[in-house]
C-alpha cells in the first residue's frame, strides 16, 4: 500500500472562498486566512489538524487552544508524488488561487479557537480531504499507514453531524436565532434518544440509521424555527 | 439411441421423456456415449438460459432506463428547489445529492435558496427523486438513503450511493430487485474490490466511547 492521492484538486474541498457557509462548525480541515500560532507563525494561513473528537470539549464547545499546521505556498507538485514522499505536508491544491499550497506538518502548534473564529476560512476540505489529512499525518508522526477508508468507517459519523449542524443552524439562523444558540440547541437536542435507543448522537455512528438522523434533525430545527413566540435564544 | 438422437431442431428441445426400457441390455460403451449426450444437452440448455437472461436484462434495463426518463420529465416540471427538499425528506445528506447530481455542495445550496439550475441539472434532479420513487414504489426499499448508505458487502466500503455517482442506476435495479447479488455487481464494477479492501485493520469502540482503529486480531478473529 501507498499513501493516497486525490484525482483532481475539487475532490478534496467541501467549499472554498466565497463558497463556504459561514455557519459551518469549526472542523478539521478548515483553512484559514491569517490567524497567529504560539511558536510557529506570528500570522498566515493554517489548517487545522486536530481531530474532531479531540478539538471539542463538554457541550461540545471548542477547546481553547486547538492544534494546526501552518500553509504556504508551495512550488508544483505532480499528483502522483504525493504517494511517494512529502510525507511532512498535506497537499492543499487551488486551496486560495490556482496554486499548490500545502500544510506543514513539521510546523504543528496550538492556535487561540477565538482566532480561528474569527478569522475568515479559505477551504472547507471534503470528508475524503479530510481522510486524507489523517492518513498523512498519521504516516508522518508514526510511519504507520491507515488506509483511507478506515478512516472514513471510524471518523465519518463525527462528519456526519458537522453536515447536519451547518443545517440546522441555516434553519434556525434564518429564523433569527444567532449561531451560538442554535449550536447549543443542536447539541442538547442530539443527546436526546434515537430510533436505537441511544442518544441521536450515537445513531450517527451506523450508516443504516444517518438518514434518520438527518430526518430527525431537519423535523425538529423547522418545528423551532417555525415557534411564534420570540425567545431568549432570538437574536 | 435413436430417441435421444430425434431432437427437433433447436438445441433446447430436450424432452424429459423416459426412454424405453432396453430390449437389451446395453454395452459399457452405449451408456457412457449416452450419458455423455445427456451432459450435452444439459449444457446446451444452461447456455440458453443464461442467454435468454441475458437478453432479458438488457431489455429490463433499457425499460427502466425509458420508465425513469418518464418519470423524470414529469418531476422535472416543479422547481429545482422543491424538488431537493424532497429528495432530502428522504434522508439523503446534501453531500450525497450533491454527488448524485454531479456538482458541488456549495452549487445544490444555491439552488435550494433558489439559484435557478441549467436545463440538464435540473433533470438530474429530477432522475434523482424519480429513481428514489422507483426504488421505494416499485421494489419496496422503503428507507431508500439507509439503503444506499449501507456498504454493499461486509467487506468493502462501496456502497449504493458509489454505484449511483458512477452511474451505474441499473446494477442498484437489479440489487433492488434481487435479480443480482452484491458481489456480482461488484466484480463487474470493480474487479480486484476484495485484494484493494483487503484490510489488517478493524475499526471498534475505545474505553472511552470513541471510536478508534486498530490492528485485527487474528488469534481472537
Amino acid at each position: 500500500m501507498a499513501l493516497e492521492t486525490y484525482v483532481e484538486a475539487a475532490d478534496l474541498y467541501l467549499a472554498r472562498g466565497g463558497d463556504i457557509n459561514d455557519r459551518r462548525p469549526l472542523f478539521t480541515g478548515d483553512v484559514f486566512v491569517d490567524v497567529p500560532v504560539p511558536g510557529v507563525q506570528d500570522a498566515g494561513m493554517t489548517i487545522i489538524v486536530a481531530h474532531p473528537c479531540s478539538m471539542r470539549g463538554s457541550g461540545a464547545r471548542l477547546m481553547e487552544t486547538v492544534l494546526v499546521a501552518a500553509v504556504e505556498p508551495h512550488r508544483p507538485v505532480g499528483r502522483d508524488a504525493w504517494t511517494r514522499g512529502y510525507s511532512d505536508m498535506m497537499p492543499l491544491p487551488e486551496a486560495a488561487d490556482n496554486d499548490l499550497y500545502v500544510g506543514r506538518f513539521s510546523q504543528l502548534g496550538m492556535a487561540n479557537s477565538a482566532h480561528l473564529s474569527t478569522s475568515p476560512r479559505v477551504a472547507c476540505l471534503s470528508m475524503y480531504g479530510v481522510n486524507l489529512l489523517q492518513q498523512r499525518l498519521v504516516w508522518h508522526l508514526t510511519r504507520f499507514e491507515v488506509p483511507t477508508f478506515r478512516l472514513q468507517e471510524a471518523f465519518a459519523h463525527t462528519y456526519e453531524e458537522a453536515d447536519i449542524l451547518e443545517e440546522w443552524s441555516d434553519i434556525l439562523c434564518e429564523a433569527g436565532w444567532v449561531v451560538a444558540d442554535a449550536a447549543a440547541r443542536f447539541e442538547q437536542f442530539v443527546r436526546t434518544a434515537g430510533r436505537s435507543g441511544r442518544p441521536l448522537q450515537g445513531d450517527l455512528r451506523d450508516a443504516q440509521l444517518r438518514s434518520a438522523v438527518r430526518t430527525t434533525c431537519r423535523t425538529e430545527a423547522r418545528r423551532l424555527a417555525g415557534e411564534a413566540t420570540p425567545g431568549a435564544n432570538r437574536s | 439411441m435413436a430417441d435421444l438422437l430425434s431432437a427437433e431442431g433447436t438445441r433446447t428441445s430436450a424432452t424429459t421423456t423416459p426412454q424405453v426400457a432396453a430390449s437389451r441390455t446395453r454395452t459399457i460403451d452405449e451408456l457412457v456415449e449416452d450419458v455423455g449426450f445427456l451432459r450435452s444437452r444439459a449444457r446446451l440448455l444452461g447456455e440458453d438460459v443464461d442467454e435468454t437472461a441475458r437478453q432479458a436484462g438488457e431489455l429490463h434495463h433499457r425499460a427502466f432506463e425509458a420508465q425513469l426518463n418518464t418519470r423524470a420529465r414529469d418531476v422535472a416540471r416543479r422547481q429545482a428547489a422543491a424538488i431537493l427538499e424532497e429528495i432530502a425528506g428522504h434522508g439523503f445528506a446534501w453531500r450525497d445529492i450533491a454527488r448524485l447530481v454531479g456538482v458541488s455542495v456549495p452549487a445544490v445550496r444555491r439552488w435550494r435558496q433558489g439559484e435557478p439550475t441549467t436545463g440538464a441539472h435540473l433533470l438530474a434532479i429530477a432522475r434523482l427523486l424519480a429513481f428514489i420513487d422507483i426504488l421505494r414504489t416499485d421494489h419496496l426499499v422503503s428507507d431508500v438513503a439507509a439503503w444506499m448508505e449501507m456498504p454493499l458487502v461486509p467487506e468493502a466500503p462501496l456502497t449504493g450511493v458509489d454505484l449511483a455517482e458512477a452511474g451505474r442506476l441499473t446494477d442498484l435495479l437489479d440489487l433492488a430487485a434481487q435479480h443480482a447479488r452484491a458481489e456480482e455487481v461488484l466484480d463487474s464494477w470493480r474487479p480486484g474490490w476484495r485484494d484493494r479492501y483487503r484490510s489488517d485493520f478493524e475499526v471498534f469502540e475505545a474505553a472511552d466511547g470513541e471510536m478508534g482503529i486498530r490492528m485485527v486480531n487474528r488469534d481472537q478473529a
